[in-house]
């Protein structure tokens, strides 16, 4: 078996013939850039990490500040009432001294209240 | 009319229309598929390749920059890096420039003598197959293909002789006799 030299390789491997391109290849300019309004939904843009970070963080302090009123996850459901949307609290004007109002909540004094099993009422006439 | 705009020497930005653009992939549309072709042996992976490497010029043509080399070049080497991904992801544990890679000769008997040199030059490894094709079928210089393989041109000379060395020795039953013989029997004249 003779060895190739160069040229000798060079004509045999031009006897391996590739195709030409398909008429099915086209790139169409028209469509490959997104209209401004398409953008506007797939376009993306590219933040800085210390921007993003700095914009993180001005958003969690914003949230902090004014959001952070929110119940905390866990605690059981109030009752709210109907007028709740105008919680306008009115101080009493002339609060009896002798009238306790008890503040605390309803539920644990409510803890062992029945029903009464006989129901026995009493008329006591006023006296004149 | 949209504007694509490519790098000028200066390293300012022109503007190309959409006519230049079209022109560009008109005159550079054969030489991509054929190269991702012979790499993928693949009609639909070539046509998919050549496709995404216009897009990828569409998309980024400030990458080309004609100080460096030519559009051919820079679209031949935007080829070969989707054609190594695809490759790298069908063939994870093989390596690219197998230096220790020594093949058998061919049988001459296995087919037609384009088909048997084909199926050599697709035997290669991925990175001395890549610089053979662009150095005897795109007929690159080494310093195109250097720039188009982002690898300096010593590294291009050594693949491109272990490429050679190589398809001598799968080639070698075919002999330069054996070629005319092969030639005649298919064509029947002798080149």
């Amino acid at each position: 078996m003779e060895p190739f030299d160069e040229k000798e390789l060079s004509s045999l491997l031009q006897r391996w013939k590739a195709p030409a391109a398909p008429a099915s290849l086209n790139v169409s300019t028209v469509g490959l850039r997104p209209s401004r309004w398409q953008w506007l939904w797939t376009g993306s843009i590219r933040v800085p990490v210390p921007v993003g970070m700095i914009v993180v963080f001005v958003a969690a302090v914003f949230w902090i500040a004014f959001g952070g009123s929110h119940p905390q996850p866990g605690a059981p459901p109030v009752a709210v009432p109907n007028n709740a949307a105008t919680p306008v609290v009115e101080p009493p004007v002339s609060a009896p001294p002798e009238v306790a109002v008890s503040r605390q909540p309803a539920s644990p004094a409510l803890a062992g209240f029945r029903p009464v099993s006989q129901l026995e009422p009493k008329i006591i006439k006023e006296q004149r | 009319m949209t504007a694509i705009s490519f790098r000028a020497h200066s390293g300012n930005y022109y503007c190309v229309t959409e006519a230049e653009f079209q022109a560009v992939f008109n005159e550079h549309k054969d030489a991509v598929y054929r190269f991702v072709w012979r790499m993928t042996s693949s009609a639909t992976v070539a046509e998919d390749i050549a496709q995404d490497v216009f897009i990828t010029l569409l998309r980024a043509p400030g990458r080309f920059d004609p100080v460096r080399g030519t559009m051919r070049s820079f679209l031949l080497g935007i080829a070969r890096n989707l054609a190594l991904k695809r490759w790298r992801d069908e063939h994870r544990w093989e390596e690219l420039d197998d230096e220790t890679f020594r093949p058998d000769p061919v049988d001459p008997k296995r087919g037609d003598v384009a088909e048997i040199v084909g199926a050599a030059v697709r035997a290669l490894p991925p990175l001395q197959r890549e610089v053979l094709i662009l150095a005897e079928y795109d007929e690159l210089t080494l310093e195109e293909i250097a720039h188009a393989v982002e690898s300096e041109i010593g590294t291009v000379k050594s693949r491109l002789h272990r490429a050679r060395e190589n398809l001598r020795r799968m080639l070698a039953s075919l002999g330069p006799a054996k070629t005319e013989k092969g030639e005649r029997s298919s064509h029947g004249t002798i080149r």
